[in-house]
Parts: structure tokens; sequence; C-alpha cells
């Protein structure tokens, strides 16, 4: 294979040896491309970087909405340990993420895969399509209508009752033991068009010599999904694995649209809601803030340990492997 | 080109630096401070919020827009030149919470005028965000014509002076105008309930249990009821004054305020109820406590399923669900919606009787709803020197023709003002407000995070997240932890009580179980 001579070819290698680039004469000057950052910049610290400095400083103290704060060093941290409610919130968490995580990784894949193996293009792009479409409905209206699907005068209701399935009617919300299913719920068949994409662009991108090198090699479907496509889309279900947990962990304004408070009792409540409750309801902005700080160490933790233990490469053909 | 970038970076410089200044520049005749300036600013505008009769409302989302506070900002205006109104809606989210009003009083950008409950508010008042208005109700309202009443002094136009006075905070002052009534009532569908042998509605608490027992068993559910609070801890309450009814004289230990005697002569103060706690009243102890819950989760299990979530203004006038417990609202949707094909009625809440309770007196069922429009001062008009000409605004609104047509526009409230009259279609409701209101407003004599807890725990009880004995364990750990929050303040002082404790302990000792 024949090289194309570089442009540096000649040139002494190092950094030093780089050159530099020629402004064109008629970019604008540097000073008004600095003051036109500086507005943008000046938002960002103002509206992002003030406020969580602010929330880091104020986890350690003791704070009520109107009124100056105290410093009480760990003090709110000690609380959270001891606060029944926080713990049940992490439990809660706990068993809705585990099912949200399975189901959000587990069938926009199989949906991809589906889309993949079609065999006309036309096909594969009006399924991309339909499995976008939804992503256009905002989160809130998606929630407002399962809201009303598990109402009284809801779709499932009047399904039931149709069916003459009276005694199945349910406050689905509303009673302890299916409040936080109903919320895990919303969602189906949960093929979130995002994840798809995501999956999607991973299997476009593996190699057709490596796919038909293990069709030659007598490989099933299963095989190659198996053996092929998830080891060759690993970032991606790194990407996704990432962007999903911070999702759950942060995310409440489904469950405080669903059942306004995290109810019936704590059964729907989660670290997020219940940080916004001690925050605005209950106004101990300093707790709150520990609860947020508290939220984000463990997201940082977690995206270094994932990064850690998801080693991924890219896929060279005939490169040497590490 | 080069010269033509630096006139341009001179320019967009002098933009930036303006626009990065412009907030650091006092407005102009505003100081950016909070101190009360009594005399009236030359030109002004006042940002406004009115509730239910906030410009372009579709009240209970049926028919026209409202209009009527327009025309009567109009009116203020041209009586004003110079002065203008402008309208804000504040925003009350999901919970009632209001993070939005409550960032908007810190940083005093609220509206000058707000609506908003009386008792959410007490609980900032020490903040400063709302005007005490007490020095302005001693004025004369310019728009009550002389001789009328309110013609000398402002609060002497309200109708119901105690419901007006039952609003003052607890440290004594009045911060809001309680311009109309709101009631509760039993909407039902007689069309419904003929259908299944019923021709009215029961007038005891053990014939509604009936009647809603045939209607289950006929395959209907019987009753729905609105939103979170009402289906709840307002039947708490009304539950509560009809088991409580013959002891409360005895309860009652300290004599409500001469301003308010008419209509809370009998209501439990907190630190009442927070001193009887601690003698075993309101606890697992107290066989009347657990009776009231007790109906009140029967009551409860003839009710929609899905309590919190659900339309019942549909469920009712679909005619899926026969009765209905809702706020004089309805009524407009009633008289309003082309759709209601069936004949109906508004009722109250039957009494409870001994059929149903060894404690019951067999009194009528207490009223609770009370005030509805509570508008505040809030402390924009204190940082933008306009308190008097929100005063002035709303001795304007106050005046009863002026709320007269507010309220026959609204169509569901009662005017709270002498001389302005009740369209008679609420006369159903006017009727209801003539009992005897409610001993104890159980959720709304607590603050916070207590208030809170109560309510979530009431709807974990009322769904079967846990059972009697561990909901009353519960309200017992949150009673205690309320009392302690209050401990050392001064009006929490139980010296007054104690001793006339002392002279009831016998009597009252009797009425409580045993100490397991």
């Amino acid at each position: 294979m024949s090289s194309i001579p570089s442009a540096d070819a000649g040139r002494p290698a190092g950094p030093k040896s780089a050159p530099r680039r020629r402004r064109p004469a008629a970019a604008p000057p540097l000073a008004l491309i600095y003051a036109l950052l500086l507005l943008p910049v000046a938002f960002l610290a103002v509206f992002n970087y003030v406020p969580a400095a602010s929330a880091l400083y104020h986890a350690f103290t003791s704070w009520d909405v109107g009124e100056a704060s105290t410093w009480i060093g760990l003090g709110n941290f000690r609380t959270m340990l001891a606060d029944d409610v926080f713990r049940k919130s992490l439990r809660n968490l706990a068993k809705l993420g585990s099912f949200v995580l399975v189901v959000n990784m587990t069938v926009p894949f199989l949906v991809a895969e589906m889309i993949f193996h079609l065999r006309q293009e036309r096909w594969r792009y009006l399924s991309r399509v339909a499995v976008v479409m939804p992503m256009v409905v905002p989160g809130v209206v998606t929630f407002m209508l399962w809201r009303y699907i598990y109402s009284d005068a809801g779709v499932l209701t009047e399904l039931l009752r149709a069916l003459d399935l009276r005694g199945w009617i349910h406050g689905w919300l509303s009673h302890p033991k299916t409040a936080l299913w109903a919320v895990a719920f919303v969602g189906f068949p949960f093929a979130h068009g995002f994840n798809v994409l995501i999956y999607y662009a991973g299997l476009t991108n593996i190699p057709t010599d490596v796919l038909e090198a293990a069709e030659v090699d007598g490989l099933g479907k299963a095989g190659r999904i198996l053996r092929i496509h998830i080891p060759l889309i690993l970032q991606q279900v790194k990407l996704l694995f990432i962007v999903t947990v911070i999702a759950i962990v942060n995310g409440f304004e489904g469950i405080y649209i669903l059942t306004d408070d995290g109810g019936p009792g704590y059964e729907t409540m989660v670290p997020g809601l219940y940080m916004y409750q001690n925050g605005f309801t209950y106004q101990k902005m300093g707790y709150a803030c520990a609860i947020g700080l508290a939220m984000l160490l463990f997201l940082l933790i977690f995206t270094i340990v994932v990064n850690r233990l998801m080693r991924t490469e890219k896929y060279h053909p005939g490169a040497p492997r590490a | 080109m080069k010269h033509r970038y630096s006139i341009m970076t001179a320019r967009l410089a002098a933009v930036l630096a303006l626009l990065t200044a412009a907030p650091m520049l006092p407005a102009a005749g505003s100081p950016p401070t909070a101190t009360a300036d009594r005399k009236p600013s030359a030109a002004t505008t006042i940002v406004t919020d009115l509730g239910i009769y906030f410009p372009g409302n579709i009240v209970a989302g049926i028919g026209e827009p409202l209009k009527v506070s327009t025309t009567l900002a109009d009116e203020w205006m041209r009586l004003h030149p110079g002065k203008k109104i402008e309208y804000q809606q504040i925003v009350i989210s999901g919970g009632g919470e209001g993070e939005w009003l409550k960032t908007q009083l810190m940083g005093g950008i609220a509206p000058e005028i707000i609506h908003q409950n009386a008792e959410i508010a007490w609980q900032d008042t020490d903040k400063g965000w709302y005007v005490p208005l007490d020095e302005y109700m001693a004025r004369p309202n310019p728009y009550v014509p002389a001789g009328s009443p309110g013609s000398e002094h402002w609060i002497d136009l309200f109708a119901n002076q105690d419901l007006v006075n039952a609003k003052r905070a607890p440290d004594g002052k009045l911060y809001c105008v309680s311009t109309d009534i709101i009631e509760t009532g039993l909407f039902y569908n007689k069309t419904i309930l003929k259908a299944h042998g019923f021709d009215r509605m029961p007038d005891t608490w053990a014939g509604m249990d009936a009647m809603f027992r045939k209607l289950e068993a006929d395959g209907v559910t019987p009753m729905t009821t609105s939103a979170n609070g009402l289906g709840s801890d307002w039947g708490q309450d009304i539950i509560f004054e009809m088991l409580y009814h013959d002891l409360m004289p005895q309860l009652d230990l300290l004599p409500s305020s001469p301003d308010a005697e008419g209509y809370l002569g009998h209501y439990l103060e907190a630190r009442e109820a927070g001193f009887l706690f601690t003698k075993g009243f309101f606890t697992r102890r107290d066989p009347r406590w657990r009776e009231m819950n007790r109906i009140l989760y029967e009551w409860r299990r003839h009710w929609t399923a899905e309590l919190k979530n659900t339309d019942p203004t549909r469920l009712f006038l679909t005619g899926r669900v026969p009765v209905l417990w809702d706020m004089s609202f309805m009524i407009r949707r009633m008289v309003s919606d082309p759709y209601v094909d069936f004949e109906w009625g508004v009722t109250y809440i039957p009494a409870i009787t001994r059929e149903t309770s060894r404690f019951a007196s067999g009194t009528p069922a207490t009223v609770i709803g009370g005030a509805a429009t509570q508008l505040h001062i809030t402390n924009s008009a204190l940082i933008n020197h306009n308190v008097e000409d929100c005063v002035d605004y709303l001795m304007f609104l106050t005046a009863p023709r002026n709320i007269e047509r507010q309220t026959a526009e609204a169509l569901v409230f009662i005017p709270n003002v002498k001389g302005a009259r009740t369209d008679p279609r609420l006369e159903p409701f006017q009727e209801i407000f003539r009992r005897r209101y409610c001993a104890m407003k159980w959720l709304e004599s607590m603050n916070g995070e207590y208030k809170k807890y109560w309510r979530r725990m009431l709807d974990y009880y009322l769904n079967d997240g846990v059972d009697l004995d561990g909901f009353l364990a519960m309200l017992d750990q949150n009673f205690a932890r309320w009392v302690k929050s209050h401990r050392g303040e001064p009006g929490w002082d139980f010296t007054a009580m104690e001793k006339i404790w002392k002279e009831r302990e016998a009597a009252l000792s009797h009425e409580l179980d045993p100490v397991r």
C-alpha cells in the first residue's frame, strides 16, 4: 500500500515543531471573540457553577429558606445515615433502578437487533422512524398519560371493566403494594428511541467482513449476537449503562407527576424527590444540599468504577490485541 | 476591515458592559431595601394574582374566560390616572408547597397581591414576606357609600367577621383579606340513586353506609371525592367533631379570641391539642381517636380505588359514580355543562348516630370550608413602595358591587361582603355554611413536615399500607415530635392549661383507656 506524504513530511518531530496556525486576515479580532464568549461564560458561571458551589458549601450547614445558614459540619450527613425515610428511598431506588436498568438496557438492544436484521433498507428506515417518533413527546406528557391510564376513569380500568374483571380494578398508584411497580411500568414496552438508536449505530459500525466471516464460520444468529455483536458494541453498552444510571439516580419528575409526593406512605420515595421535598417543602435547604452532594458523589464514584471495569477498545481489523 | 471590527468590538463591549452593569443599577424610584414606605408613589404598577378571579381563567374548566377582573382593573386605573394593574398568576405546584412562590418572595419579586391560604402564609410571616393589614383595616374604605358598613372601618365591611378574624396569624396580626366563602357538599345523581331504590340521600351515617353497600352489591362504586385532603384529612376533621362534640366544652381549655368567638368558640387551638396530647387525648389511649380513624377507613372502602390520581368530576358527570364530595366549584360545572342529562342535588355529610358509634353525639356534621380567596400583600409592595396603592385596590375590589360582580361571574364562591348578593344557584352552599364550624382542622394546625407526614400516613392507612394500630402509633410519634418542636415557645407555655386540667382531670381522664 502506497503512502501519501503528509504536509509535515521532512519537518523535525516534536510538539515544538508544530506549525503556528496563521489567523486568516478576514478573521474577527480575538477581543471580539472573547467579548462574545463573555456573556455565555458569565451565564454559565451564574446559573451553573455558583449554585453548584453554593450547594457544596450549604451541604455542611443548617439552612432554612429565607434565613441565614449555620455551619454544622457533617451534621447533615449524620442525620442522613439515621434517616429512615432516606434509607427507604434508597431501597426504593434500588428496586426501581434494577428494573428500569434491566429493561432499558435489554429491550432497546433486542429492538435494535430486530431492525438490524431486517433485509430491506426501507423497512429498517421505517422502523427507526417508528422507534424515534415517541421521542418528540415531552416526558411530562408521557407521565401525564400514564397517570390517566392508571386512573379510575383510565384505559386500564375501562379495559378491566369491559372484560368484566371488576375484581382486578385497583388503585394502581394508591396501593402500597403496586405503586412502585406502577411507576416502574411507565414507558412500556420500553423500546426507548434513544437507546435503540445508540445500539443500532453500534451494530451498523461492525465491519461487514467480520459479520461475513462469522457467517462463513457457521455461527447462527444467536451465536453472532452473543459472540460478535455484544463484544463489539460494548462501548455503546457502557455509555447507555452510565447514562441510564445517572438518569435513574437523579430523576424524580416522573414520580412527582405520578404520585405527587412519593406516596402512598414512602412507597415511591426516591432520593431525588426526598432532596426536593426537604429543600422546598420542609425548607431544609442544608439537608437537601447534603442529599444532593451524596448523590453526586455516588454518581462520580460509579462512573469511575464503570469506566475502570468496562475497558473497551475500538475494533481494528488486523491490529494486534493488547 | 480591521477598522470595521474595531468599531464593532467597541460597540459590543459597550453593550456587554451595559448588560453586565444593568442588574447592579438601582431601579429608578425603587431603592432595593425592604423598609416600608407609607407614602404612595406618583406612578406605579401593581402586579397581582387574584386567585380564582384571575382574568381569562376558565373556572372549573367550563364556560367563558373571566372578564370582570379586567373590567374592575380598568375602572380602578381610570380612577387613578398614571397607575397600572398587571396580572401575574402565581404557581402553586402539585402538593401546594409553593416552591415558586417561596423563591419569588425570598427574592422580593412576587406579585404585590397574591392569593394564598393564610395558614400557609403564617409559616413565613416572621420573614417579613407579608404585610400586616390591621392598620389599613381600621381605615375607611372610600369605595363604600358613607354610612354603610366599611365606610368608617374597612373591616366592618366583611359579612362574616369571625371568619375574617379566624385568619389572624398566630402573632395576632391579620395578613389577608377574606373576600368570599367556599364550602363543600355532597353532590348526588338522583337518577342513579332512584334506579337503585333511593329517593333521597340518607340523613344519617348509618343510612349512608347502608345505601353505599346496596350500590356496591349492584355493581356501582358509590362515591368519589376530589384531590388530596378533602376525602381524607377533612373527612377526619368532620368525623372528629361528631365524636367529640359532647366532650368539647371540657376539652376546650382556652377561651377563643373574642373577635372570632361566634365562629371558633369551640375550636381547639394547636397548643390546646398539643397539651391534651400530653394528657393522653388524641393518642392510642383515646377510644374516640381510634373510632374516628376507623370510621374514616370504613367510609374510604366505598370510594373509588385510585383516590389521589383520578378525575372525580369526570366520574360523576359520566354517571360512573353517583355521589361526589366536592367544593362549591362544582355548581358552576353542573349548571354550565350541556351534557349533564341527569337530575342532581346537593346535600351535606350526614350525622353520625349511635348506630355507627357509641361516641356519636348525633349532632349535624360541621362545615369545614370557610374563607376562599385570601388576598395578601407581599414584601414586593414594601420594596416597590406601593403598599398604599395595593390597599386601595383591595378596598376597591371588596366594595359590595365589585365583589358581587366577581362572584356572580365565577359562580363558585359566596361573597363575604355586606351588601353583596349571592347568586341564587349557590344557595345550597349558603345553607350548608350556616352550620357550626368544625372543632379542629388537624392538618392545618400543624406546620411543615408534621402536617405532611400526617397526610402521608393517613393516605397510607386509607390505602391499606398499615393497619389502624400501626397508623395510630405513627400519629403518636408525629404528634410527640410536633409538640416537642414547640417547646419553649411563648404561646406554648402549658401552665394555664395545666391549672384548668387539674379541675377537669377526674372527668376527662375517665374518657381515656388505662395506660398499658
